[in-house]
C-alpha cells in the first residue's frame, strides 16, 4: 500500500483542526445556554484496485479523486456547528464545513447559515443557507456518524453533489394524524456558482413529505429548477453540437428546465436496517446535458455494537445519445466533426453499479469506525465516475473513523 | 476469620452496586406532572416524541420530553419504547442536531426529575416506580 505523505499530513493537519474545535464543543453550551456547539467529522483511508484510473465522488468532479496509492483526501472532513439562542422561537445557526478540493487544498465551506423561526412547536421557518433536501439523508450528508455507509452511494449521491445548498427559505411542518406522524418540507431559494469561467444559477423548488410510522418512515420528493449556465468555450461547442447533421438540441449554455424526483424509505429496528432509495431526473428537450436514474438498497443487521451491512447502487443515463448525428455521408470534415462531437456527449455517460460489504463498529459513544468494500462495474459503454475508463471492475477499501460531538 | 484487604473491597463494591442493579431490573413507568391533562399515551407516540419525530401530546402540545443520564434505565427505556439501543439513539440524534430539526432532551439524574416533574406541568419523563410517587403515570415500560 503506497500513501501519498504530502496528502496524509493535510489531512491530518484537517482532522486536528476539526478535534481542536470539537474539543471546545465537548462543553456543548455556553453564556448560560444561549450558545450552543457541536461538532462532526471523518477521518478517512480509501484505495482503489485499477492502477490506471481515477475515481471521483460527483459527476461534477469537485473533489480529489480516489487512486491506487491510498489517500485521506476523498473522504475527510470535520463540520463546526454553532446556535445562537436569541429567544425561546428564534435562533441563528452557522454550520461550515472543512473539506479537501479538487486542487487538494483545505477548504472551508458554509453549509447552514440560518435564522430559524418557530411561531408554533409543529413549525419551523429558516431564512438563509440550508442543504437541499434532494435525497434521503442529503440534510446530514456530511455528518458520517449519522448514515450507516464509509460514504453515501456515489451512484446516487454524486449527481448533484456539487449543487447542494441554496439561499432562501426552507418551511418544514410537522402533524400527526393517529400513529403516523408526517413531516412536509419546502423549500425556495437560489443556488450561484461563478467558478473557472463557468456561471452557474439556478432557483430549486423542492417540496417533501415523509411519513413515519413506529419503526418504519418513507419519503417522496419533488424538486423543479430552471438553471441558467454561461461559459465563453461552451457557447463556441454549441455551435459545433449543433452544426449540420445534428439530429436533436444540444445546448450546454442558457436556460433550462430541471425536474427531479426521490422516493426512498428506512426501517430501522434492533436487529435491522433497511434504507431504499430511487430518483430520477428529466430535463426538457435539451440533450446535451444527462437525465439520470438510480437507485441504492441497504441491508444491515444490528449486533450489539456492530452492524455489518450490504449496499448495492445503480445509476443509469436515460438520454442515450449514440444516435445524436446522422450518420455522414462521406469522410473528410463532417466526419471529423461528428466524432467529435459525439465523444464529447459521450463523456456524461456516468452509468455504472457497485456493491458494498461493510461493517460498523459503535465502539465508544460518539465514535464509529467502518470498513467498507466496494466493487464497481462501469456500465459497457460509459465511462462512469472514472477517467479513464477502467478495464474491469475496480475494487476499492476504505476504513473511516467517525464522531460526533 | 476477617476478610483479607482485596476481597474486603470486593464485598463493599458489591454491596454498593446491589441498589443500581435493584434499580436497572425495577419497571418504568413514563410520568407527568400530577395535574397534567394528559390521559394516556401509547407505546408509538411516545417513541415518536422521544425521537423528535413528533411535537407535543393530545391535550399538551407544549410537551417537552425529559431524559435520565442513567445509561441503564436510559437503555431500558428506549429499548423498550423505540425498540433501537443507544448507539442507534445516539446516530439518530445526530441527524437531527446538525439538520436544525430538533435536540435531544435535556438528560437529569432521577432525583432531579422526579423535582422538575413536579414543578413543570409541560414536562414528560420515564422514572423506576419507585421515584414516581405523586406524579401522573401516563404509561408504564416494563
Amino acid at each position: 500500500m503506497k500513501f501519498n505523505r504530502k496528502q496524509c499530513v493535510r489531512a491530518r493537519i484537517l482532522v486536528l483542526c476539526g478535534s481542536l474545535l470539537s474539543a471546545h464543543a465537548a462543553a456543548e453550551d455556553y453564556l448560560d445556554g444561549r450558545v450552543t456547539v457541536n461538532a462532526y467529522g471523518t477521518f478517512g483511508v480509501a484505495i482503489a484496485s485499477d492502477s490506471d484510473t481515477e475515481m471521483y465522488r460527483s459527476i461534477s468532479r469537485n473533489g480529489p479523486p480516489l487512486t491506487k496509492d491510498a489517500t485521506t483526501s476523498f473522504d475527510t472532513r470535520a463540520g463546526l456547528q454553532i446556535e445562537g439562542h436569541l429567544h425561546e422561537q428564534v435562533d441563528v445557526v452557522w454550520q461550515g464545513l472543512l473539506s479537501r478540493n479538487l486542487e487538494d487544498n483545505t477548504a472551508l465551506d458554509t453549509k447552514w447559515a440560518y435564522l430559524r423561526l418557530r411561531p408554533f412547536e409543529w413549525l419551523d421557518v429558516k431564512l438563509g443557507r440550508y442543504l437541499l433536501p434532494l435525497y434521503q439523508i442529503s440534510d446530514q450528508l456530511y455528518v458520517g456518524y449519522a448514515h450507516p455507509w464509509v460514504r453515501p452511494p456515489l451512484e446516487v449521491y454524486g449527481i448533484t453533489e456539487k449543487v447542494d445548498h441554496a439561499d432562501g427559505i426552507s418551511v418544514r411542518a410537522l402533524w400527526a394524524h393517529g400513529d403516523v406522524n408526517y413531516e412536509f418540507g419546502f423549500t425556495w431559494g437560489q443556488y450561484r456558482d461563478d467558478h473557472d469561467g463557468t456561471k452557474v444559477v439556478t432557483d430549486p423548488r423542492t417540496f417533501s413529505v415523509m411519513a413515519s410510522k413506529g419503526n418504519l418512515s418513507v419519503r417522496g420528493m419533488v424538486a423543479h429548477a430552471p438553471v441558467d449556465i454561461e461559459n465563453s468555450f461552451f457557447t463556441t461547442l454549441n455551435g459545433v453540437l449543433n452544426g449540420p447533421g445534428a439530429t436533436k438540441k444540444y445546448d450546454l449554455t442558457g436556460e433550462d428546465d430541471v425536474w427531479y424526483y426521490n422516493l426512498g424509505f428506512v426501517y430501522e429496528d434492533a436487529d435491522w436496517l433497511a434504507m431504499a432509495e430511487a430518483l430520477q431526473t428529466d430535463l426538457s428537450d435539451n440533450h446535451a446535458i444527462s437525465e439520470n436514474r438510480a437507485y441504492s438498497v441497504t441491508l444491515g443487521r444490528h449486533l450489539g455494537d456492530w452492524m455489518p451491512y450490504l449496499a448495492y447502487s445503480h445509476h443509469e443515463i436515460i438520454n442515450d445519445e449514440s444516435d445524436a448525428f446522422a450518420p455522414p455521408p462521406f469522410n473528410g470534415p463532417p466526419f471529423f466533426i461528428g466524432a467529435t462531437r459525439q465523444a464529447f456527449i459521450n463523456q456524461r455517460l456516468y452509468g455504472q453499479q457497485t456493491t458494498s460489504l461493510g461493517v460498523r463498529w459503535d465502539f465508544h459513544p460518539g465514535y464509529a469506525l467502518k470498513f467498507q468494500a466496494d466493487t464497481t462495474r462501469v456500465h459497457d459503454d460509459d465511462q462512469g465516475l472514472f477517467s479513464p475508463k477502467p478495464r474491469g471492475n475496480v475494487r476499492t477499501y476504505t476504513m473511516v473513523l467517525d464522531w460526533v460531538w | 476469620m476477617p476478610l483479607r484487604s482485596p476481597a474486603r473491597y470486593l464485598l463493599a463494591a458489591l454491596l454498593l452496586c446491589v441498589p443500581l442493579w435493584a434499580a436497572a431490573d425495577e419497571g418504568l413507568v413514563l410520568v407527568a406532572h400530577p395535574d397534567s391533562p394528559v390521559a394516556g399515551v401509547d407505546t408509538e407516540t411516545v417513541a415518536a416524541l422521544y425521537l423528535g419525530l413528533r411535537t407535543g401530546l393530545d391535550g399538551l402540545p407544549g410537551a417537552r420530553p425529559l431524559d435520565l443520564k442513567d445509561r441503564k434505565l436510559r437503555e431500558k427505556f428506549y429499548g423498550t419504547v423505540t425498540n433501537r439501543n443507544l448507539a442507534q439513539l445516539r446516530a439518530h440524534w445526530s441527524k437531527l442536531v446538525f439538520t436544525g430539526k430538533g435536540r435531544p432532551p435535556r438528560a437529569m439524574s432521577v432525583e432531579d426529575m422526579a423535582a422538575t416533574l413536579r414543578n413543570d406541568p409541560e414536562a414528560i419523563g420515564y422514572l423506576p416506580v419507585s421515584a414516581s410517587q405523586g406524579l401522573r403515570h401516563l404509561l408504564p415500560v416494563p
